[in-house]
């Protein structure tokens, strides 16, 4: 699920890290770089594939799952819970657009309708929508112009995206916003159709994985029209690989519960 | 006194064919008239009646706060669900109530799985849908709406078949009682169609509970159900309440209490009367728990639609009202208009001017509440044949701001539906002979007998 979520979460925010190109503070606040820090943030935050292990935390029940994800770029992804118990074993598929979740108690894949891709996923604060979107951010918005910003003391730039007019998402507007010194996502936020703030999503404790990149270990989606309940991604284990077998992502293995 | 009405009776039968077509005029009005208040007024408790019993009900009773967000943290506990037992009970004016459980749910019809467990085709072919499940206690709901009834024949959502078991109603008991991952289920015609279910087939079930922890059960399909309501026929799925309550962790929990009441115009006074009822249970209480809300709280779409409806009957009853003064009061005003030479020779003859006056309106009075009688008796047996087998308007049933409305209005006997028919009738008779009563008053009988 981490993968899941991790991966189009990061996908849809796109804005990717990008450790080596610390880029120098004399950027001046052009598209261009807007153009060029959303592309360093979603090279970030995927690689051809990845496997790892996530915590979910949904602060709205004071609950925690533990689930087992794996991922190939660009749009395959499984995700497994494996505690708490009585949840053990539900698995969610995604095939690029599609979306599965599987039951082990009734031994039932069900596809995920498009009518509800924008419920909650699991209780959390993730929609089906925000697990399953793979496509880059660029596809379905414009990147603006970056302002200059300060967050905690540290300069930054925020990014507006804007939706193409016929694109099918339902924020008004996105907002990421990166570091100057070596454009590390920080946080995104959604606005909705009154162009109010409804959720942020924020990115912190940053690590070094073996492959040399800095990801963030913890990602906090804050619900703002839900009074501020939030749900945190505690990234336990995260390994970029080459590659990941094709029938990983296939039905037989969603149902191999456990 | 007596006398002087025998003399206008015997007054108004001398010229027995002008008689006749003044009382002619005022039995149709008056039949006319009753008919149309009946109609007006079933069509009213028409309305209310099946946009209320196809599902929404009279009244509910909810927790403070589910109305505006109708979710797990707003359901009536069992405690809750007691005191409301509890305040019903004995309450004058309730004819039933019954709990209901609703949440969304994801539902897909169980399928064999694919042969080849790699041919993704058939995955991506399967269907799911989003459902409004609703858990009902199926003995207690039939008392408070006709969804028991509206479950059809046919088992098939698929017209073209017809080798389906025959639908039925969620049984009283659940057949399941000790799998938690079983039960049964009666499906809105559209939604199986969707999920191409028929009768006997199973469906997959995924809901939320508490905490948001997801719970999956299977259903055994038993019957279909088709309203007027195109929202309750593509996405309602119903099942055992308790059933329902206990895979969402909410045991005995509901969202609502459905109250069903005798007479349809008193729902709100009768919803404030059971809320009083409620508080007076717990009077420490700073904030009573619960909300007693009538329809035309719970659709204050449909409380507009029956107003707009009732305006528009009283527009067409006032022109109604007018149409008939008009008339009568000109067929009055002309047949003793015809009668001024008669005038003229009684007063030659010595009869005061306020006698005759006086012999006028008495005569139109007495005309007017024969036909009124009479009109009465065709009027009201009219009104009493479609007030059981209703005016079908032929377009069956459709569906208003979420409600089931029907096109066949049974009319309604009234005692004021009465009375405003005949008294209108007679005021408009009056009105049109004292006018021809006043002028002749003021003639001198040599103008009055040259008249023409």
């Amino acid at each position: 699920m981490r993968t899941l979520i991790a991966g189009s979460l990061a996908l849809m925010v796109g804005l990717v890290l990008s450790l080596g190109a610390g880029a120098a503070d004399g950027d001046k606040p052009s598209k261009e770089l807007a153009e060029k820090i959303v592309d360093e943030w979603e090279n970030l935050m995927r690689g051809k594939a990845s496997e790892g292990v996530l915590e979910m935390y949904i602060q709205r029940w004071d609950r925690s799952m533990e689930m087992q994800f794996f991922e190939l770029y660009p749009d395959k992804s499984l995700a497994r819970i494996k505690s708490p118990a009585e949840d053990a074993g539900k698995a969610s598929l995604k095939l690029g657009e599609d979306l599965w979740a599987y039951t082990p108690q009734i031994d039932q894949v069900q596809k995920i309708p498009p009518s509800l891709m924008l419920d909650s996923w699991m209780g959390s604060e993730f929609t089906n929508d925000d697990i399953s979107r793979s496509s880059s951010v660029k596809l379905d918005y414009v990147v603006g112009t970056p302002e200059a910003d300060t967050e905690d003391g540290v300069k930054t730039w925020r990014i507006p995206l804007e939706p193409k007019p016929d694109s099918p998402v339902v924020w008004d507007k996105l907002v990421v916003e990166a570091t100057q010194e070596d454009h590390r996502p920080l946080r995104q936020e959604y606005y909705d159709e009154n162009g109010q703030l409804a959720r942020v999503m924020t990115f912190s404790d940053f690590r070094k994985l073996s492959d040399g990149r800095l990801y963030p270990y913890k990602w906090r989606m804050t619900n703002l029209q839900e009074k501020g309940r939030y749900t945190e991604i505690r990234v336990k284990q995260m390994e970029f690989k080459e590659s990941l077998p094709e029938s990983m992502f296939g039905l037989r293995n969603l149902k191999r519960s456990r | 006194m007596w006398h002087f009405v025998r003399l206008s009776w015997r007054d108004l039968w001398r010229n027995t064919r002008r008689s006749l077509l003044t009382g002619l005029v005022m039995t149709f009005a008056v039949a006319m008239m009753i008919l149309f208040v009946g109609l007006g007024d079933g069509a009213h408790s028409q309305m209310i009646r099946s946009a209320t019993e196809s599902y929404l009900g009279q009244i509910q009773v909810q927790l403070d706060g589910y109305q505006d967000s109708p979710d797990l943290e707003h359901l009536l506990s069992s405690g809750h669900l007691a005191q409301v037992d509890a305040a019903l009970k004995g309450m004058a004016g309730v004819k039933a109530h019954a709990p209901r459980l609703a949440t969304g749910a994801l539902i897909s019809k169980k399928v064999p799985e694919p042969e080849d467990p790699d041919d993704l085709e058939a995955y991506r072919r399967m269907t799911s849908e989003g459902a409004f499940v609703v858990g009902v206690d199926p003995k207690a709901e039939r008392e408070v709406s006709t969804l028991v009834q509206s479950v059809i024949r046919e088992g098939c959502s698929d017209k073209s078949r017809t080798d389906c078991p025959p639908g039925r109603f969620l049984d009283d008991e659940d057949p399941y009682p000790d799998n938690p991952y079983m039960g049964q289920m009666v499906l809105g015609v559209g939604l199986a169609g969707v999920l191409d279910v028929e009768v006997g087939d199973t469906v997959a079930l995924n809901t939320g509970g508490v905490e948001g922890r997801t719970f999956a059960s299977l259903y055994r399909v038993v019957g279909l159900v088709k309203t007027g309501s195109l929202d309750i026929n593509r996405t309602f799925a119903l099942t055992h309440f308790s059933k329902l309550a206990a895979g969402m962790s909410v045991p005995g929990a509901a969202s609502y209490v459905v109250v069903a009441i005798d007479d349809l115009d008193s729902a709100r006074e009768l919803a404030l009367d059971l809320q009083a009822r409620l508080d007076g249970q717990s009077p420490r209480a700073a904030v009573s728990p619960f909300k007693a809300l009538s329809w035309r709280e719970l659709s204050p779409e449909l409380d507009v639609f029956v107003k707009l409806d009732q305006g528009s009957t009283m527009v067409t009853l006032v022109m109604l009202v007018m149409i008939v003064g008009v008339i009568l009061a000109n067929v009055v005003t002309m047949s003793s208009m015809e009668r001024t030479r008669e005038y003229g020779v009684r007063m030659a003859v010595g009869e005061s001017p306020r006698r005759i006056t006086w012999g006028l309106v008495t005569e139109t009075v007495l005309l007017a509440l024969l036909s009124g009688a009479v009109g009465s008796v065709l009027g009201e047996a009219a009104n009493s044949y479609y007030q059981f087998h209703g005016i079908d308007f032929g377009m069956g049933e459709f569906e208003m701001t979420g409600v089931v409305l029907s096109t066949v209005y049974n009319t309604e006997v009234t005692l004021y539906g009465w009375a405003f028919s005949v008294g209108t009738v007679l005021f408009f008779a009056v009105v049109g002979a004292i006018y021809p009563a006043w002028k002749v008053s003021r003639l001198s009988p040599v103008d009055a007998i040259r008249f023409v």
